[in-house]
């Protein structure tokens, strides 16, 4: 093969890659089902460019003794949390540890497991009281354009914020739009 | 190389023969010749390169930080066609230059391809809020650069992609306590493969300190297999890192025997020396032995498994290595290394069944066996012309010599004599290990050593 093909062949396979990241992404807002979560904005932070949102749900952290589901998870694991519809905010029914099935009016989202307060420091179990969840769902940031990031930070105080994700039938999320009082600020396409 | 300096080489090589012929240039010096102006065209070929990369490198960043500045103003649709748009350029520019022979330039627009392509992951997942788990994002990097070697011959691109890959594992281990963490051993065994196809050297050593990196990444991370340390679990681990060290060295000097291999030997000589010599200063410590933990009765059963089958595969190693040659023919230091290694061995094993019982006596016996190494690397790296291994068996005492002295005196002395007396020692053992060493190593040059 010329160096000229191989070349082609290499800009093939890295741009395959990158649309793949997109199509995928995309995948899940066209077929996922839409969630509407409550979110807590922590604090926007400058990256590349712009602001982001950090975010932070309710469902970042899981009571685990509220739940149904598993008890014992590991840090940096999978944990699959089935959400119930409610109105507005859908709320996490149970958590386990492999795909569950996915009820009729509900949807199952994948997480990582960041923290887990099942056991002391020294490895001693905790009572079953003080079982709490950390998990991260990959929906966290909001990358909103410059300036915007306080104002959805601070909102007025007759302002709320929530965000609606897609979840795919994979567990996979994907954030749909941000809303405000539940219209939407911004919603997201392909281009 | 420019054109001209590669002319007056080919003139050279043609006019060489005549020379020699009508006697005014001898056989052997013609060879000095021509290896003398290869190699000084070589380095200006390499401040080229370097020259190169290093624009590559702020194109890449002056690209990026634009973009920065201008993003909230450009529609999503102009921002892709951009960022592939940058990425095609580059390849296309890479390819023409590498057509018209200019190498540096095409292979430091190679480079900026892959900076590229990292820097589209990072964006994409920003334009469409992909908050994944990011060290993924590392690994597709970290494959583009080694496809853009393996289809482009970029050693640059291998570089990148060797660098990338211990980045990758250095997040999963100590951001995602992914430790051990194996998967990186894909990406590596594949850089690895194409320093071997491409014969190239500078890959090799890469991809030889990143083995080495990530070996000590697993010390340092604070959970093992999912769980804390056990007591004495990471002295079976240094263990077991000093014979790999050494295999890795017995592998290397076996290697210079086969004529499609020797080339490759010199790096991974350094390595494993460099390996086992690390590993020994971190057991002469008494506290590498120690219990902390004292309801721990026994490591599991695995640690004196990989211990039996590390020191059977050294054995072996030793047999196929010295099977033709008589033991007494060897130098008392070379027949030496087998009583070395027979009783590293039986401390290894009598460390793990008698668990942090002695850990004052097994720390003296290393102690005892480090010098008994400075002695052997010394000895051969005289032996074997290799300024190297000189070095590395001074630099190894040094360090033991100043380790005891800390460990010794911290305690016993008052702060003001232990510095006076720390001090003087550094002086002291300064001047005498460089002069010794500097004597070892003039003689070593004065032979036509490395």
């Amino acid at each position: 093969m010329s160096l000229c093909w191989r070349l082609v062949v290499v800009f093939a396979i890295q741009a395959a890659a990158l649309l793949y990241m997109i199509a995928d992404r995309h995948w899940t807002l066209v077929n996922g089902t839409p969630v509407i979560l409550e979110t807590e904005p922590v604090d926007p932070r400058s990256l590349f460019s712009g602001d982001y949102v950090a975010l932070r749900y309710k469902i970042n952290r899981l009571a685990l003794m509220e739940l149904a589901g598993e008890r014992e998870f590991r840090p940096h694991e999978d944990v699959y949390v089935v959400l119930r519809r409610g109105e507005p905010y859908w709320t996490p029914v149970s958590a386990h540890t492999t795909m569950p099935a996915v009820p009729a009016d509900g949807a199952v989202i994948r997480g990582e497991v960041v923290e887990s307060q099942a056991r002391f420091w020294n490895s001693t179990p905790r009572s079953q009281d003080g079982l709490y969840l950390g998990v991260r769902y990959g929906i966290e940031a909001y990358f909103v354009p410059e300036g915007e990031g306080r104002r959805i930070e601070r909102p007025a105080p007759n302002e709320k914020v929530s965000i609606r994700i897609a979840v795919d039938p994979r567990g996979h999320a994907a954030i749909q739009a941000l809303l405000v009082n539940g219209a939407e600020r911004y919603v997201e396409g392909l281009f | 190389m420019s054109m001209r300096d590669k002319g007056f080489f080919k003139r050279l090589q043609a006019e060489l023969p005549t020379w020699v012929e009508n006697g005014w240039v001898t056989p052997e010096h013609r060879q000095a010749i021509l290896d003398h102006v290869e190699r000084t065209q070589r380095s200006s070929r390499y401040i080229t390169i370097l020259l190169s990369a290093m624009g590559a490198l702020l194109l890449g960043a002056g690209v990026i930080t634009f973009f920065s500045a201008n993003w909230g103003l450009i529609p999503k649709a102009a921002k892709l066609a951009m960022l592939f748009g940058a990425l095609g350029a580059s390849y296309a520019a890479a390819g023409v230059c590498l057509a018209r022979n200019l190498k540096a330039v095409g292979e430091a627009l190679l480079l900026l391809g892959v900076i590229l392509f990292g820097a589209n992951i990072f964006l994409i997942a920003q334009i469409y809020h992909i908050d994944a788990h990011y060290p993924n994002g590392l690994l597709v990097w970290a494959l583009a650069a080694l496809v853009v070697a393996a289809l482009a011959r970029s050693q640059f691109a291998l570089l990148a992609g060797v660098g990338l890959t211990i980045l990758w594992s250095a997040t999963e281990t100590f951001y995602f306590g992914r430790n051990p963490h194996w998967p990186f051993f894909l990406p590596w065994l594949v850089a690895l493969a194409l320093t071997y196809r491409y014969g190239w050297l500078l890959g090799l050593r890469a991809v030889c300190w990143t083995l080495f990196a990530w070996c000590f990444f697993v010390l340092c991370e604070y959970e093992f297999l999912d769980r804390r340390w056990l007591d004495s679990e990471r002295a079976a681990l240094i263990q077991l890192y000093v014979f790999i060290g050494i295999s890795i060295y017995i592998v290397a000097r076996g290697m210079s025997w086969y004529r499609d291999w020797a080339r490759f030997a010199p790096p991974l000589v350094t390595v494993g020396a460099v390996m086992a010599v690390v590993s020994l200063f971190l057991l002469s410590y008494p506290n590498a032995h120690r219990l902390t933990n004292t309801a721990l009765d026994a490591l599991p059963a695995g640690w004196i498994v990989a211990t039996v089958v590390v020191l059977i595969l050294v054995a072996a190693l030793m047999v196929w290595r010295y099977i033709d040659t008589p033991l007494a023919t060897l130098p008392w230091y070379r027949q030496g290394a087998f009583g070395w290694l027979g009783v590293s061995g039986a401390l290894m094993i009598g460390n793990l069944l008698f668990l942090g019982q002695y850990p004052g006596w097994v720390a003296f016996a290393y102690n005892l066996l480090s010098l008994a190494g400075v002695v052997w690397l010394v000895m051969t790296g005289v032996e074997r012309r290799e300024r190297r291994l000189v070095n590395l068996g001074f630099a190894f005492f040094a360090a033991i010599l100043l380790a005891r002295y800390f460990d010794t005196f911290w305690t016993l002395l008052n702060r003001s004599y232990f510095f006076m007396g720390g001090g003087a020692l550094l002086l002291v053992m300064g001047f005498f290990i460089e002069r010794s060493r500097r004597r070892l190593t003039t003689r070593i040059t004065a032979g036509g050593g490395q």
